[in-house]
């Protein structure tokens, strides 16, 4: 095993995160032991995260951070994040009681999760649990105006300089506009409150999605 | 507050958010259910028919209902011989004599088949009645059977209660909507509200600015059910039948 960035691992082209609840899988996914400890594969497939890994994305999650995470879907992602932060928390954000249930099974056998059943177009629902300021943002809501949901949620929960995570899925957006032409739209709007550290479509693992990593300016221009 | 605690408090509200008694979300689950089981259940009898009429092809063509067909078929049985009834068609009829294990299986398929019917009628009777509970007002101007419909395409009353009118005329007919704006040519009229009694009946020129105006009323239907007084649905509903016979008398 080699750790290619901060709690991430990679063998034969496979990715890796440390199994913070040993012996248990969360979505089928292969465990293995290497040195007396217990792996879990990355599907990048399943997860934008692990596809953007996968392409060279230094995704820059620190053990101790808390994350903030829309779109939490069953907790496939989530459950990685939870590997990879492991003294550190994350609120995951859900809007559909369909699959939040996995993600409240995951919360209650991983002692960093807190799973919220919301929307996230309205930061403020949510805001007597997650208190104070988030180190990240993560997000990955297949919604028109994601560009600006994301916004709302930094500015009220995301700490200066923290860092912000982004998965936007073209389509989502438009289906008629040619997807670069979106994905510099969506740049526009968040460039006045984030400064772009890096930008890489999500191919061959997602059809029109770019993984926008980026630094927030906060209140300072 | 420590990390700790909003996890239990997040779990806690979380869990008592889904344990709670939604109507709605029930009655999205029973319409597309029942939907998903009408469609089998016509696919299952057009097999049961292509097969029974290897024996008595005559019976198959002349009883069109298939409620009626599996009625007969229950009470009287399967075979030629004993339907008695129909003495005409059998006189005479092309089909292939039968062994006692073809029939016996033959018989278990209509078994199945009634027995399935029942389910659906329960079910429809169930989603008529959750529907007219929780959305009178929409149950009235749609009828109860489309006015769920249209609420699951929706995502629930509450959110169909906020979205624009233009969107519930569209909905049913994304895939439509998609490659028009994709490829463009002609925008689709109705979607799912073509169903209504006042839509489907028009010249198909005339069923977009049915659907349109119809598709106003169920937004306010649907935000008076959510938000308001329960009994405007008639008024709504007489509002539609003006136009529609304003339309149809042109």
């Amino acid at each position: 095993m080699e750790e290619i960035q901060n709690r991430i691992f990679e063998r034969g082209q496979k990715l890796y995160t440390i199994n913070a609840n040993p012996g248990e899988t969360v979505y089928g996914e292969n465990l293995r032991t290497d040195d007396n400890t217990e792996y879990r594969n990355w599907h990048p497939s399943r997860s934008k995260a692990g596809a953007a890994i996968m392409n060279q994305v230094e995704l820059g999650l620190n053990p101790d951070d808390e994350v903030l995470y829309l779109g939490a879907a069953s907790g496939t992602t989530v459950s990685h994040f939870s590997d990879i932060v492991k003294g550190g928390f994350i609120y995951g954000v859900e809007y559909s009681d369909t699959v939040v249930r996995d993600l409240v099974n995951l919360a209650e056998e991983r002692k960093n999760i807190a799973p919220i059943l919301g929307d996230a177009r309205k930061p403020e629902d949510y805001s007597d649990l997650v208190l104070g300021q988030v180190d990240v943002v993560f997000q990955d809501i297949s919604q028109s105006d994601q560009p600006e949901i994301f916004l709302k949620n930094a500015e009220k929960y995301l700490k200066e300089d923290g860092l912000g995570l982004l998965a936007v899925k073209a389509h989502s957006i438009s289906t008629s506009r040619d997807e670069d032409e979106v994905f510099d739209e969506v740049k526009e709007k968040l460039k006045d409150k984030f400064k772009i550290l890096d930008q890489t479509k999500l191919e061959p693992y997602e059809k029109s999605h770019l993984f926008l990593k980026m630094r927030f300016k906060g209140e300072k221009q | 507050m420590d990390k700790e605690e909003i996890r239990k408090k997040a779990l806690q509200d979380t869990r008592e958010e889904l344990e709670e008694l939604n109507k709605i979300k029930l009655l999205m689950k029973a319409v597309e259910t029942l939907d998903r089981m009408q469609n089998n259940q016509y696919k299952q009898m057009e097999s049961f028919r292509d097969w029974y009429a290897v024996h008595f092809p005559e019976l198959e063509r002349e009883i069109e209902e298939d409620d009626q067909l599996l009625r007969i078929l229950n009470s009287k049985g399967l075979e030629r011989n004993d339907l008695d009834a129909f003495e005409q068609l059998r006189e005479g009829s092309t089909g292939m004599g039968l062994e006692d294990k073809d029939v016996k299986i033959l018989e278990n398929f209509v078994t199945s088949l009634q027995s399935q019917q029942d389910f659906i009628d329960d079910l429809e009777d169930y989603v008529r009645e959750i529907a007219n509970d929780e959305m009178k007002n929409l149950s009235i101007l749609l009828d109860p059977i489309l006015a769920a419909r249209l609420t699951r395409l929706a995502g629930g009353l509450e959110n169909m209660a906020k979205k624009p009118a233009s969107t519930i005329q569209m909905l049913g007919a994304e895939k439509a909507l998609f490659r028009f704006l994709r490829e463009g040519g002609n925008p689709p009229k109705h979607g799912i509200l073509f169903e209504h009694e006042y839509v489907s009946p028009l010249h198909p020129d005339e069923r977009g600015k049915m659907a349109r105006f119809i598709a106003n009323k169920a937004v306010i239907a649907a935000r008076l059910d959510q938000y308001g007084d329960k009994e405007k649905g008639e008024d709504l509903r007489e509002e539609c039948r003006e136009k529609f016979e304003e339309i149809q008398s042109k």
